[in-house]
């Protein structure tokens, strides 16, 4: 076996396998924006001058009726978001799964 | 040397491609690369009556459906005051706005009184296996006067409520509100199809509260759906004008609740359609019920009644 063949054996099997992760990554993937129930219990944050909402690990907002996120998550809301476990459960009540709203009947 | 080099240039030119196939996929979410211009838009989430709103998301949209499905008293005012808690006030604004949020429930509270009565009604009926139909009908009556009044009783406190909050807080109190109708639109809707089942819907969660049957729901569902089909249904067109009214001048610079076009109707137009509704809905499952069944469903109906709302956690 030749050196170019030897050499072509490695790289075209890993040049193949690169692709496929490649492809793999770009496959769609849908974002369902918050339900309603969940954003009247949940404490927005305040970002870029609108509420922001944490779901589903992204930040939502609303804009003329229609739900957008970030897709990478802006450096003020990651700090933001890390009070959440630090502070007292009654102040950032955001952040808690099944406390955000107590019906006290 | 020249074969040498082909091979450099092939193997470089074959990485390049698979790497610029990798490279072409969306971008991450990755926490340490922020950026606010990366934005994208969220698919709906489709026909509500379908897929519900969000009440099987967790404990706490459970608990607020289950709200939405006993409390109708305050309409739109209510969604407000509840909404006020949620919504991440600084600490200098807290004592003002907690002080708003009082003075509504307070002025909410002959509807509140109107409403309890009736819950009151329904519970004795549950247990007695029987209903009160004038009692009822003359509470929900009551109820109906009383909700109609709000509007104008709690006009002083959304003008105030606007001067408090800063424009982004406004916008989440429009959201807020929205979003509680959204809630309890759902909850309250003239249907209890089998689909909901499974979307948090009253009868399925009343079948685990009571351990029914199979046959005791589907009994329920079928005289339910005959009871509710003979009442004048909510029109939910009034609703959503008010909505869009509401959310354009709250979030304008200067907000005057007087001048909103939708007025008192609505919240008496919501509190009458939400208990005639709760009523049907005890009405149509009492009689499917054991004994031991109805005296546990007239207690947690009580409990509905005596509900209180609650100072805001400090």
């Amino acid at each position: 076996m030749s050196i170019m063949t030897k050499a072509l054996a490695f790289v075209i099997p890993a040049a193949l396998a690169l692709g496929t992760a490649g492809e793999a990554r770009a496959q769609i993937v849908v974002t369902v924006e918050p339900p309603a129930a969940y954003i009247a219990t949940v404490q927005p944050e305040y970002f870029e001058g609108r509420p922001v909402y944490w779901y589903n690990n992204s930040w939502y907002y609303r804009d003329h009726g229609r739900w957008s996120y970030y897709r990478s998550e802006p450096g003020f809301l990651r700090e933001r978001r890390s009070h959440w476990v630090a502070a007292p459960r009654r102040e950032y009540r955001g952040g808690n799964w099944g406390g955000r709203y107590h019906y006290r009947r | 040397m020249a074969r040498t080099s082909s091979f450099v240039g092939l193997a470089g030119i074959l990485l390049t491609a698979a790497l610029g196939c990798g490279g072409s996929s969306p971008p991450a979410n990755n926490p340490g690369n922020g950026g606010s211009a990366d934005v994208a838009e969220a698919q709906p989430r489709g026909d509500v009556a379908q897929v519900g709103a969000g009440e099987d998301e967790d404990e706490s949209t459970a608990d607020l459906a289950e709200h939405h499905r006993h409390h109708h008293h305050g309409g739109f005012a209510a969604f407000v005051a509840i909404s006020l808690e949620q919504l991440n006030a600084t600490p200098e604004q807290k004592a003002a706005i907690e002080k708003i949020r009082a003075d509504m429930f307070h002025k909410m509270e002959p509807a509140h009184e109107a409403e309890k009565t009736v819950l009151l009604a329904l519970a004795d009926g549950v247990a007695a296996g029987k209903f009160d139909q004038a009692k009822l009908d003359g509470a929900i009556s009551q109820l109906s006067t009383a909700s109609g009044q709000i509007h104008e009783a709690v006009a002083g406190e959304l003008d105030q409520l606007h001067e408090t909050l800063t424009p982004p807080q406004r916008a989440a109190l429009v959201d807020k509100v929205e979003a509680h109708f959204e809630v309890w639109h759902h909850s309250n809707g003239a249907e209890e199809h089998k689909e909901r089942d499974s979307h948090g819907g009253q009868l399925a969660m009343l079948g685990k509260e009571l351990g029914l049957s199979a046959d005791q729901i589907e009994k329920a569902r079928t005289s339910f759906e005959q009871s509710i089909a003979g009442v004048p249904q909510f029109d939910r067109a009034e609703a959503d004008a008010h909505i869009k009214a509401f959310g354009e001048a709250f979030a304008s610079d200067k907000f005057d609740a007087k001048t909103l076009p939708t007025k008192g109707d609505l919240n008496a137009h919501m509190a009458t359609w939400g208990i005639t509704r709760t009523m049907k809905f005890y009405e149509a499952v009492t009689p499917v019920l054991t004994p031991e069944q109805r005296t546990k469903l007239a207690d947690s109906i009580r409990h509905h009644a005596n509900y209180q709302h609650q100072p805001a956690a400090s």
